[in-house]
């Protein structure tokens, strides 16, 4: 799918204050710390504490963006928010966002339910709502997946942090048109599952380990080896680019065995992935413009990137795009405390 | 792509010393065997002897032979049908 006439105008991430390394006190002790560090290469994990929401990390990552981009929130056509750790069961957390960052009450607000694919499902949503006739698109997309992991799987908790995202979308005519392509395979849903906490399975008050994130590894990379290669391929073709004509290549950060043996699947060079494991782990849907900010943002203040973005994990579900993007401003990542949380009900 | 050349790789995904793993052992109960080896062998499978191997395959083979014969089976289909 190619879509023309739009620009990205700005992308912020903001991440919580706390800080958890590798090698704290808690994770320390543990003895699979340091060979975990070592495959998944994550050495720090920002934390968001019980009463922080994603979105209070979007809402301050929005807060970044607009004033970068010089938007007023009441010009935004419409809003979408990509999580899988929303707020409330119900009402969508993207109408509390509406609210807070006082927008119009003619503007769209409605969540996505996806992960690690969610950022690029989100781009593709928001391009086609302005192709469709929207002006302005805010794309939000975080998770505070350290919420749903449990300590007793030490292998999958130290591998998550919790991050959110605001990218602002326009209408533009400068800009080279965007491929994408998406794809799902359901068989994979119980992969990579919170079984706990929905209605077929409502919460009955105990907590166990269907009331956290299980994942099983083996199946996760089985599918990724399988999916990522021919979606990298796909997507290419889809634009008319070869592999040389890629800056750089940003990927869900999944974990850095998988992103090194993706690397070497398809060919990239090291200088064409970057990645912001390290400091801050698995981001789910936030990991792909949090990487983007990190690893790109003077390159992107300044310049044009041929990027590819690929996403893919829980569902299964898989989404890439090419598109030239930039210059545009990103501010630097916005840190978010515990006093700057925002609770609806208590209004 | 011979059982001794597997057993080997065997080897060294599991930090093991040379010529330590045998034919008969299973190789999910081994004491070095985790989450992490289980997604380096499907990475070794697929590097060294080109091979999708599914994660169920590994579980239902209650010998690195079987194992082996698995892997040389899906090598041999996939050539086929390429």
């Amino acid at each position: 799918m190619r879509i023309s006439g739009l620009r990205i105008a700005a992308i912020a991430s903001a991440v919580p204050q706390l800080n958890t390394n590798c090698g704290d006190a808690k994770s320390a002790n543990h003895p699979d710390t340091d060979r975990l560090a070592k495959a998944t290469g994550v050495k720090a994990r920002r934390v968001a504490s019980a009463g922080l929401c994603t979105s209070d990390l979007c809402y301050e990552a929005a807060q970044r963006a607009l004033a970068a981009a010089e938007w007023q929130s009441t010009s935004i056509d419409a809003l979408i928010f990509v999580t899988q750790t929303p707020d409330y069961i119900l009402p969508a957390t993207s109408c509390i966002l509406h609210s807070r960052m006082g927008m119009r009450t003619s503007c769209a607000a409605f969540d996505v339910n996806q992960g690690c694919a969610g950022y690029v499902y989100g781009l593709w949503i928001a391009a086609s709502l302005i192709n469709a006739g929207a002006e302005r698109v805010a794309l939000l997309a975080g998770d505070t997946v350290t919420k749903l992991t449990s300590n007793s799987d030490f292998a999958t908790a130290h591998l998550f942090g919790d991050a959110g995202s605001a990218t602002l979308l326009e209408k533009s005519t400068l800009q080279r048109p965007w491929s994408f392509v998406l794809g799902t395979d359901g068989g994979g849903a119980e992969h990579i599952i919170v079984e706990k906490g929905g209605c077929r399975v409502p919460h009955n008050g105990k907590l166990d380990s269907s009331s956290s994130l299980a994942m099983n590894g083996a199946e996760v990379f089985s599918f990724t080896l399988a999916a990522v290669p021919s979606l990298y391929q796909a997507v290419l073709a889809e634009q008319g680019w070869d592999g040389e004509a890629v800056h750089s290549i940003v990927m869900h950060q999944a974990n850095s065995f998988m992103l090194n043996h993706l690397r070497n699947k398809i060919g990239a060079r090291p200088d064409q992935l970057p990645t912001s494991l390290s400091e801050f782990g698995n981001t789910s849907s936030a990991s792909i413009p949090l990487t983007i900010c990190s690893q790109l943002g003077s390159r992107l203040e300044r310049s044009e990137l041929q990027a590819v973005l690929l996403g893919f994990g829980v569902g299964f579900s898989w989404a890439g795009a090419a598109l030239s993007i930039g210059p545009f401003r990103c501010p630097p990542i916005a840190e978010v405390t515990e006093q700057m949380r925002h609770d609806c009900t208590s209004i | 792509m011979t059982i001794n050349q597997f057993c080997n790789d065997i080897d060294e995904l599991l930090e093991r010393s040379p010529n330590t793993t045998c034919v008969a052992e299973n190789i999910t109960e081994l004491p070095e065997w985790c989450s992490l080896s289980f997604m380096g062998l499907l990475a070794m499978v697929d590097d060294r002897y080109g091979v999708a191997l599914p994660p169920r395959a590994v579980l239902e083979s209650t010998t690195i032979t079987q194992l082996f014969e698995t892997i040389r089976t899906l090598k041999a289909a996939a050539t086929k049908a390429a």
